[in-house]
């Protein structure tokens, strides 16, 4: 021990607020120093003063010295070493106070370990000494600090003893003096952070050790690394810590890694600083997004910098770079530490009650009860689990839902839902596309749902019929987990609670949105209790952040996109509120309240209408289309049943099953809470939606009025009759067993009553006639195998619907398939000429229809099974159809004349086909004439001949028509700029809204000491 | 005070459901068209003369195979065919054909629409057969039907058989089952708008043995009721002969019938001997004297099966020095309808368990008259000169006719059915729904 010599070399920069504390630290350990240097870089406190006060020798520098060359120059200022002396440098920093102890168990472990020349203590919070920093260092493969500790680590001994690492942090460090100037100290371009993983790599490759004593303890403040003092130090570019911090990462791994690692490691720490900004981004801390580009820019710019310092390293490594591979944590620790986290964060977000309750209770449990050894650990402990009400009534509702669900579990289509398309890419594909080929061709808007689902369908690996699958499987899971972190608003009834929210996964709506595929009400369903939990407190919408305003619109907005009949909800209660806002402001709107509230309230408002543009705009150019619910147009139950809470239509709850929701709201209405506020506003919500249901419509391809279809505002007032049952029902025994008997004990009875049966009819329905759903997992396919052979054909489809008494027809014009999920909401208007022509043909009156039919390019005609006989002599009779085929999936005749997708016509009237050349595919013309295009017209249609755009116009037929003045190559395109602008502009609108709904990420400078510690 | 919010709100809940009430007046989806398809009627074989009986000269016609396919007013209550099948725009009116052979015999069948399925009970295709089977596509696309027949060994091979669009094809008996002597001929249309006739005309040598039009019931049925049947006596000097009839039937389902045949006669409704309970075999056309002992008259059958059947009576007649046949067959249940019967003057039989009908005439010269029939199991009614057509109203329950006529060439025979029904079909409407499975 007598050999050690101990130089303690305490580096001071602005450090005035922990010197006073550092100094008593270092004069007052068990193994005292043998000699003491400060080194200060140009402070601007009273740090200097503090240090000449307590005797100690000051190197005073520049402010903009590093950290590794104000050591250097305390090291040079050093007498020469003593031979035979082991001497060594403690490297102090005047924010880290070593305890009393930390010398001598340092020198005490180096003592037995020669090869060691680095040693560290264990490092603590300054404020909290229970909070473990760090056990020694390491650096992760993209960049990261590693610890290898969990965050906010308890120090309970837990890490204790002698560990080998790559390096220790320079705080604390002791550092044999021969091999630090051997090795040329800590790197100059270091001038700041990580110099002490690099100082540690290259001590490893030089052959020694590196150990974390944790007998030896420290605690550290942290002061730069947690921006309490500003870096000032000349390499550091706009003295930002992080930038430093991020470019110093990038430097130790390109210059100490091997060089056929670098490639891969440069793509790394490149693709990782732009995730890593994007996230700063949407946590709106764009300076730290600055540093993570900055800082790799500034490195990549000075590659010299780089080869020498590679080369430096390569003459002093005398070991294979391999050794310290141990240490370097592996990626799966990363993301396993990274899930972790996630999963954790979110837990406790759902769950903040629960999440205490389950952990909390045994602590608590263990701690205050005697242990007895002599009763047995109970073993049992997950039936206590049954006993909790979230959970009884969870499993309840997954049960339900597994035997509901038997005959969907698959590729989903029926009632309002069309067929899956395979994968994300076709949802994409569907969403991005200027021009759909739905019947006679589409330029509408894809709604911004498509998007969404194919983001949702990236979780299953881009499965899209897995999703929609699940999607319907976990539905009433998600209405009970969301409505019940509604309802906890309440009551503090847990039981209460999880009924209320089990309730509102098997209410009317809820069946009849899963039966009937309608995805649009489930997504109302699963969101509406998100939406009234984050629209509290609407009324002072002045005391509402930014963020919670851009959350609320994000929430419309995406609603919204699946129903849009949201749109106009919002509008209302917008108006309604605006107003209200007015009477309150004196009806004066220069009042500030009037002023600060109508901002926001407007921001809600647009930002809707915004971030589901242009589909959005289409919607107000025809407002008719906003009663309508996405994917295919079913009738509603009518108005009766919606003023019973039930939307109707297929795949409802039959009348018999009536739920208790009107009855709720009509007792809640004489009610003294709140409830009755709630019952009246939900109220009439169901008047709205019984008077929407007496009304029909047409649209999303189907021209057949169908009664309106009100699942969203009947949505709306089934959450309110539940939120208004428990108020009503929250501590009602306890005030009827303090009242006589009055009306209060017949309305609470009668509830339960009529509660309790429809719970009972509603699930025995759901358990029989309801699996057998319209939505049922489903492989057949509309058109047979080889009319989908040609992809540009199309075919007009007829089929026979309705009872066998009253036969119904419907026909549509099919494009090589199916429809599938999207397409209804984008099919275009009705072709009253191909509507005509089909009717004549229905009424044997249709003499002309195949000519009408081989104009719009249609190829075939097929009458799907069970065909109707009459239909299809009159067919046979009507001439102009040739039988191709008749089989189980009913009859084919190929229309008579010219038909196809683009038709040739000369200057004489000759029709003919043009195909592309079996060779080159190249479409040729013969001569000049014109060329009809058989699509809806669409300005953005074009023929190209020679690089010129042919002249076009709109036919009779309403089909684009191109004259063309020679013979030649032409080529047909739709120029679909305007939808990619569209859809850039969306992105935009979407990125900026979800960086301002999100909760915003806080400096380091912000986070105060006590959090820190 | 406290109340009036909950209550005013009641009191809205029921101002809404009254509104909402009215205003969903019952929106139906579906839409129908009600039309009545054009019927068509019988070629006119070679030698023989063929007019149509319609009840308006405005009556919109075209000749099967014509360049034009426009239709054009026939203009008189009586359109002379030639050989070729006529298509009529009756709406609603079922006009009859008539053909004869001058001198030798007289055949009526009705214009009717195109049906899948038509079963002739009659003809023979032995060396006296000079019968035909005419088929007529009236479409303007080719139709295609199969043809099954059936003789006193059991079915035959089924023949396909292939029409051009707007063409019409005569098939001589002989050829379809050459021998037969008991045929029934069941056309059954694959595609296209096909409508077949049969006309069963006999000779031995030069000497002609008659002929007639075999009218065609759509299916098989348990209940098969054939109501005009003339039963004529030919006096040979002093001596009286009762001509006679035979029953054909078939039972073309997998098992034998048992059957019984009801005479219903003015004399009072009897089962003749041998004619209770009387098995027939499935599969072969058979053919049973039937010789009801009763005056001279008309009468009519109905027979009642435990497995459908068709069944069609063969009768003589003798008029004029002449000796003719005429085939009775099955009428459907008396509906309300009308029939051009210009220049018949045709005699109807009624027959039912309680006969009331009334029969609204037109005359040609725009006369009208009104008829009640009524009567107990068989009623008759003489259709006046002159008169146009014939409106069936106010029809009782379960009542079957048909109709005789008489020439100095013949008799024929038709039923009293609509030959064209209203055809009430969905109007059909774009819906893109129609797409998913």
């Amino acid at each position: 021990m007598n050999a050690h010599r101990v130089t303690a070399i305490l580096v001071v920069h602005d450090g005035a607020t922990w010197l006073p504390e550092v100094v008593a630290a270092i004069t007052s350990q068990e193994h005292s120093v043998d000699h003491m240097i400060a080194v200060d870089t140009g402070s601007l406190d009273s740090s200097v003063k503090l240090l000449k006060g307590a005797r100690i020798p000051v190197i005073q520098m520049e402010r903009t010295v590093g950290f590794g060359e104000a050591i250097s120059n305390a090291v040079s200022s050093l007498p020469a070493m003593v031979p035979g002396n082991d001497e060594w440098l403690w490297i102090l920093h005047d924010d880290l106070s070593p305890a009393r102890g930390a010398l001598a168990a340092l020198l005490e472990a180096l003592s037995t370990r020669p090869n060691v020349v680095m040693a560290g203590p264990k490092l603590l919070g300054w404020h909290d000494h229970t909070h473990l920093l760090e056990v020694g260092i390491s650096i992760a493969a993209n960049g990261a600090r590693w610890t290898g500790l969990e965050p906010s680590e308890y120090d309970q001994g837990q890490r204790d003893g002698i560990h080998d690492v790559l390096s220790v942090s320079t705080a604390g460090a002791l550092i044999r003096r021969d091999v630090f100037e051997e090795l040329g100290g800590f790197d100059p371009n270091l001038e700041l952070f990580r110099d002490d993983v690099d100082f540690g790599w290259r001590v490893r490759v030089a052959g020694h050790g590196v150990i974390a004593v944790t007998d030896a303890v420290a605690f550290h403040a942290e002061a730069s690394a947690s921006e309490r003092r500003s870096v000032d130090v000349e390499g550091a570019f706009l003295h930002r810590p992080r930038l430093l911090d991020r470019r110093n990462a990038a430097y130790v791994l390109l210059v100490n890694s091997s060089w056929w690692i670098l490639p891969l490691l440069t793509l790394q720490i490149l693709s990782g600083a732009i995730f890593r900004s994007v996230g700063y981004l949407f946590a709106k801390l764009p300076g730290y997004a600055a540093d993570e580009i900055l800082a790799i820019g500034t490195l990549f710019l000075h590659p010299a910098e780089l080869i020498t310092a590679r080369r430096q390293r390569r003459k002093l490594r005398l070991i294979s770079p391999r050794v310290i591979s141990p240490f370097i944590p592996p990626r799966w620790t990363q993301i396993r530490l990274s899930w972790s986290r996630s999963l954790s964060w979110m837990r406790s977000q759902i769950f903040p009650q629960e999440f205490s309750e389950i952990t909390d209770q045994p602590l608590v449990a263990q701690s205050l009860e005697d242990e007895d050894l002599l009763v047995p650990a109970n073993s049992s402990s997950w039936r206590s689990l049954f006993r909790r009400p979230l959970f009884l009534t969870f499993f309840l509702i997954l049960v339900i839902s597994l035997i509901w669900a038997r005959n969907r579990f698959g590729s989903l289509s029926g009632g309002a839902l069309p067929a899956q398309l395979p994968g994300a890419r076709d949802l994409w594909q569907s969403y991005l596309s200027g021009w759909h080929y739905v019947g006679m061709g589409s330029s509408a808007a894809a709604p911004p749902w498509i998007a969404l689902l194919a983001i949702l369908s990236f979780l299953f690996f881009g499965n899209v019929p897995l999703l929609i699958s699940f999607l319907f499987f976990i539905t009433p899971l998600v209405l009970f987990l969301t409505s019940y972190l509604l309802l906890k608003r309440f009551t503090e009834n847990h039981w209460l609670a999880s009924l209320s929210a089990g309730l509102y996964a098997i209410s009317p709506v809820a069946i009849t949105a899963i039966n009937a595929g309608r995805v649009s009400t489930v997504v109302v369903l699963a969101l509406l209790p998100i939406l009234i939990l984050i629209t509290m407190g609407w009324s002072h919408v002045e005391k509402m952040s930014w963020r919670r305003i851009f959350s609320i619109a994000l929430l419309i907005g995406v609603i919204s996109s699946f129903s849009p009949i949201a749109f106009l909800i919002s509008v209302v209660i917008l108006g309604f509120s605006i107003y209200q806002d007015y009477v309150t402001s004196h009806r004066n709107i220069k009042e500030a309240l009037f002023k600060a509230r109508i901002a926001k309230r407007l921001a809600v408002l647009f930002t809707p209408l915004l971030l589901t543009a242009p589909w959005s705009f289409e919607l107000l150019r025809t407002p008719r289309r906003l009663l309508l619910d996405s994917g295919f147009l079913l009738s509603g139950g009518g108005p009766n049943l919606s003023l019973l809470g039930n939307p109707g239509g297929v795949g409802a709850l039959p009348w018999w099953a009536m739920s208790p929701i009107a009855f709720v709201l009509l007792i809640s209405l004489f009610s003294i809470t709140r409830a009755r506020v709630i019952a009246e506003m939900s109220l009439v919500f169901l008047f709205f939606a019984s008077l929407l249901s007496a009304f029909s419509i047409s649209g999303h391809g189907t021209y057949a009025p169908a009664s309106l279809y009100s699942g969203t505002l009947i949505s709306c007032a089934t959450l309110g009759a539940i939120c208004a049952s428990v108020i009503l029902l929250d501590q009602i025994r306890e005030r009827l067993i303090a009242t006589h008997l009055n009306f209060r004990h017949y309305s609470a009875a009668l509830l339960i009553v009529v509660t309790t049966i429809y719970s009972v009819a509603s699930v025995s329905w759901i358990f029989s006639e309801g699996a057998n759903s319209p939505v049922r997992s489903s492989t057949e396919s509309v058109l047979p195998a080889f009319l989908s052979v040609e992809k540009d054909a199309k075919i007009l489809v007829i089929r026979q619907s309705g009872s066998i008494s009253s036969p119904s027809l419907s026909f549509y014009i099919a494009r090589g398939g199916d429809i599938t999920l999207g397409e209804p909401d984008v099919a275009p208007a009705e072709n009253i000429k191909i509507t005509q022509a089909v009717r004549e043909l229905a009424d044997s009156t249709g003499i002309s229809s195949s000519s009408t039919l081989a104009a719009y390019g249609i190829k075939y005609l097929f009458v799907k099974s069970p065909v109707a006989k009459n239909i299809t002599r009159v067919i046979d009779g009507l001439g102009g159809f040739t039988r191709a085929s008749s089989t189980g999936a009913g009859i084919v005749w190929k229309v008579s004349g010219i038909s196809g997708s683009l038709i040739y016509t000369d200057l004489k009237g000759n029709r003919s086909l043009i195909t592309p050349n079996e060779i080159s595919q190249a479409l040729l013309v013969t001569g000049p004439g014109t060329i009809t295009l058989t699509e809806s017209y669409s300005r953005h249609w074009q023929i190209l001949q020679s690089g010129s755009r042919l002249d076009r116009t709109k036919s009779e037929d309403g089909l684009p028509v191109f004259s063309v003045l020679e013979a030649g190559e032409v080529s047909v395109l739709f120029d679909g700029s305007l939808r990619r602008g569209w859809i850039s502009l969306e992105i935009i609108f979407l990125v900026t809204t979800i960086v301002l709904a999100l909760p915003g990420g806080r400096r380091r400078r912000e986070i105060s000491e006590e959090e820190l510690a | 005070m406290k109340l009036s919010r909950p209550l005013g709100l009641i009191a809205a809940l029921g101002a809404v459901v009254l509104a909402t009430n009215l205003i969903h007046s019952t929106v139906s989806g579906e839409k129908f068209s009600l039309t009545y398809p054009p019927v068509v009627c019988s070629p006119v074989p070679s030698g023989l003369t063929g007019a149509v009986s319609l009840s308006s000269t405005k009556m919109p016609l075209r000749v099967i195979g014509s360049k034009s396919l426009a239709l054009k007013a026939a203009k008189k209550l009586r359109y002379t065919q030639r050989d070729s099948a006529v298509v009529i725009d009756a709406q609603g009116v079922t006009p009859v054909s008539f053909q004869v052979r001058l001198g030798k015999w007289v055949g009526t069948s009705l214009c009717s629409a195109s049906t899948a399925s038509q079963w002739f009970v009659g003809g023979i295709a032995d060396v006296t057969t000079q019968g035909k089977l005419l088929l007529v596509n009236s479409g303007l696309s080719t139709a295609v039907a199969d043809i099954e027949i059936w003789n006193e060994s059991g079915p035959e091979l089924t023949r396909a058989v292939t029409l051009k669009a707007d063409s019409q094809v005569t098939i001589g008996l002989d050829s379809l089952s050459p021998g037969s002597r008991e045929l029934v001929i069941h056309v059954i249309t694959r595609s296209g708008r096909l409508s077949a006739f049969l006309s069963d005309e006999r000779g031995r040598g030069l000497k002609a043995l008659g002929g007639d039009l075999i009218n065609s019931t759509e299916a098989p049925a348990k209940i098969v009721n054939i109501p005009a049947i003339p039963h004529l006596v030919r006096s040979v000097g002093n001596r009286k002969t009762t001509l006679s009839h035979t029953l054909r039937i078939l039972n073309p389902g997998e098992f034998d019938a048992r059957i019984d045949v009801k005479v219903i006669s003015t004399d009072g409704s009897f089962i003749p001997v041998g004619f209770e309970n009387k098995s027939i075999a499935r599969g072969k056309v058979l053919a049973l004297k039937l010789n009801p002992n009763m005056a001279a008259g008309k009468f009519g059958i109905s027979i009642s099966s435990d497995q459908p059947i068709v069944a069609g009576i063969y009768s003589d007649t003798y008029a004029y020095n002449k000796s003719d046949f005429i085939w009775s067959t099955a009428a459907p249940a008396l509906t309300e309808f009308k029939i051009a019967v210009a220049g018949l003057s045709p005699q109807f039989i009624f027959t039912g368990e309680s006969v009331d009908v009334t029969i609204n005439l037109a005359y040609s010269n725009g006369k009208r008259g009104v008829q009640r029939v009524r009567g107990q199991d068989i009623a008759l009614f003489q259709v006046p000169e002159g008169v146009a057509s014939v409106t069936f109203s106010q029809i009782g329950r379960e009542i079957y006719a048909g109709a005789l006529v008489s020439s100095k060439s013949g008799y024929g025979y038709f039923p009293l059915a609509s030959g064209s029904s209203l055809a009430k079909s969905s109007i059909p409407t774009s819906n893109i729904r129609v797409l998913t499975p």
